[in-house]
């Protein structure tokens, strides 16, 4: 499989700060990936990187083939990109605003485009500042989906908006990308919104990828294992390495299991705790094991 | 359609109300003094005056909001420029820029200007002499706050540097004019006008070259040393130039002086018009120039 974007130690420094530090990572053609962080993990300085817009200390990005410093008008015809941050030409009205658009894309597509704007129900006459946030954020998203690229790009884009323009946007996305083999790369602090999107997920924080994978493997690799143990049973100094944020409560154990496998974890739990009884091990939610992960990041750090 | 003509077109759009008022200043302007507007009434004829004289400021001002206004419709500085991500590549959008400068800015200019002289019986010969000075002039005025755009994010914070350069400009005159009486540095007409000529040439060069390279590679800390270096260079050279290329050349041994007949001044309506020739018939630029002053 092809990836549409790779980076190879990419790195960037503002002041003496690292905001991005050595991040390795490669997106593959037609998934969609989730590139999860908490405020001011780095998320938004990567795709800056990504898009040519602010310049990478050291290291290296390729997006669709081509160096991300080298990335010109060509690659930008096949790169869709919306940003909570973008600051659009607010004067124009969305019909305007289209046809300001249109002349740049050779590939645009005058009847998905006009699809869409039935999709997202925006009126052609308003002018964009006159618009609400999740309307322009839908706006932008039409602007960026109507020459159909091979990759999309989206930073944050669910700031600010409310639970149904949520929705509309996320439906928008997941029918969008049924209908071609397209690749989006959506940044976020906001889990729970991207959890029905991702095929991937990476966890950015502070600067540091710390988890990249797909998100089957990731969900199957984790999961919330719960055990009673015996009344004078107390947590060991040192724990198995892959169990995330071991407690105990009472006469329960809790932990994190980030290398599930059904009978070598009952087998871990029991090599611990040998009178453990009532094993259970619970799938998780992609919030769940992101809090749990960010947990043990924070520690460490 | 051409990339560059469509951005264009987009930047008459969204500055329309201002290109209107920019036109309509101009038009004024050109009306007011072509066509000889001399009201009987003593109070109006001093209205029109001070409207006439207040015009060239005006237009001034006008430009600083212009220019930058344009300029920062697509912001060179940040990271939040629309245009960053969309197939419009640096060149083309310098090119558009530069194109709505010289169509909508620099030739209505210079074509109202034209319409003045003309309308106030100066001879092809001599417009054709004094358009380049025009030209040189709203071209600085340009390139200035071009300048000044192309290396802020956001119009307050061209208004903020604007004001600093002003103030810089006024300590620079202090000091400037302080130091005169030391140097006691004589001040010849066609010497200053000479300084003028060379500072222009060198802030649309420079300025110019400034903009262009923020344009091309958005190295903004590069381009703001670029700027700074052009800035101080142009104060010696307006003021402490010796090279006075326009002062009239000597007479040669066994020519005759210079006559005080062959000079002619002729008043017509309002207008002041200086003609003088040399021996030779040849009438020089710095003349035709200090007349176009005497004009406006």
């Amino acid at each position: 499989m092809n990836n549409v974007i790779e980076t190879q130690g990419l790195k960037r420094r503002f002041g003496k700060t690292d905001a991005v530090d050595n991040l390795t990572l490669a997106v593959p053609e037609g998934s969609i990936y989730a590139f999860l962080g908490p405020n001011g993990a780095g998320k938004t300085t990567t795709i800056k990187m990504l898009m040519n817009i602010l310049e990478p200390t050291a290291g290296v990005a390729k997006v669709l083939g081509v160096n991300s410093t080298a990335l010109g008008p060509r690659e930008f015809t096949q790169i869709g990109y919306v940003s909570e941050n973008q600051q659009m030409p607010e004067w124009m009205t969305v019909s305007q605003f289209i046809d300001y658009c249109r002349p740049m894309y050779p590939n645009w597509d005058t009847a998905f485009c006009g699809k869409l704007l039935k999709q997202f129900d925006l009126p052609l006459d308003r002018k964009l500042k006159s618009l609400s946030r999740g309307m322009k954020m839908k706006t932008a998203l039409l602007s960026s989906l109507a020459y159909r690229p091979r990759l999309l790009v989206l930073d944050e884009p669910f700031t600010g908006l409310d639970a149904l323009v949520r929705d509309e946007f996320i439906r928008g996305v997941l029918e969008l990308s049924e209908e071609g083999n397209w690749t989006v790369f959506i940044s976020s602090h906001d889990i729970d919104e991207v959890e029905r999107l991702a095929d991937w997920v990476g966890i950015l924080d502070g600067g540091r990828l710390h988890l990249a994978e797909s998100a089957v493997a990731l969900q199957a690799r984790f999961r919330s294992i719960e055990c009673v143990v015996g009344e004078a049973a107390r947590l060991p100094a040192s724990t198995p390495r892959s169990w995330l944020g071991p407690e105990m409560a009472g006469h329960c154990m809790r932990a994190v299991e980030s290398s599930y496998q059904p009978e070598a974890s009952e087998a871990l739990i029991r090599s611990v705790f040998p009178d453990a009884s009532q094993i259970s091990a619970s799938p998780m939610s992609l919030r769940d094991i992101f809090l749990a992960l960010a947990r043990t990041f924070r520690l460490n750090d | 359609m051409n990339l560059i003509t469509h951005l264009v077109e987009t930047d008459i759009r969204r500055s329309r109300g201002l290109l209107l008022v920019w036109l309509l200043l101009l038009a004024l302007q050109g009306l007011l003094v072509s066509f000889g507007m001399t009201p009987a009434d003593r109070g109006t004829q001093v209205f029109f005056t001070l409207i006439s004289q207040y015009m060239p400021q005006l237009e001034m001002l006008l430009l600083f909001v212009f220019v930058p206004l344009v300029v920062l419709a697509d912001p060179l500085v940040g990271t939040t420029g629309f245009w960053f991500t969309r197939p419009i590549s640096r060149a083309d959008l310098l090119k558009s820029k530069a194109l709505f400068a010289v169509v909508v800015i620099v030739l209505p200019a210079v074509l109202v200007e034209v319409v003045v002289f003309a309308a106030n019986g100066m001879t092809a010969h001599y417009i054709a002499l004094v358009a380049p000075d025009i030209i040189l002039e709203k071209l600085t005025l340009i390139l200035i706050a071009a300048v000044l755009a192309a290396l802020t994010p956001t119009f307050g914070r061209f208004a903020m540097v604007a004001a600093a350069l002003v103030v810089a400009l006024a300590a620079e005159e202090l000091v400037v004019s302080w130091l005169r009486v030391f140097t006691s540095q004589s001040q010849y007409p066609t010497l200053m006008r000479s300084r003028d000529v060379v500072t222009c040439l060198w802030i649309i060069c420079g300025g110019g070259a400034v903009v262009a390279h923020q344009y091309l590679t958005r190295r903004t800390m590069r381009s703001i040393g670029a700027a700074v270096f052009v800035g101080v260079v142009t104060v010696p050279m307006q003021h402490f130039l010796g090279w006075d290329f326009m002062a009239p050349a000597l007479p040669k041994r066994g020519v005759p002086p210079f006559e005080v007949s062959a000079v002619k001044i002729e008043l017509r309506r309002n207008i002041f018009t200086q003609e003088i020739m040399t021996a030779g018939g040849q009438t020089s630029r710095s003349r035709v120039t200090s007349m176009r002053r005497g004009f406006l």
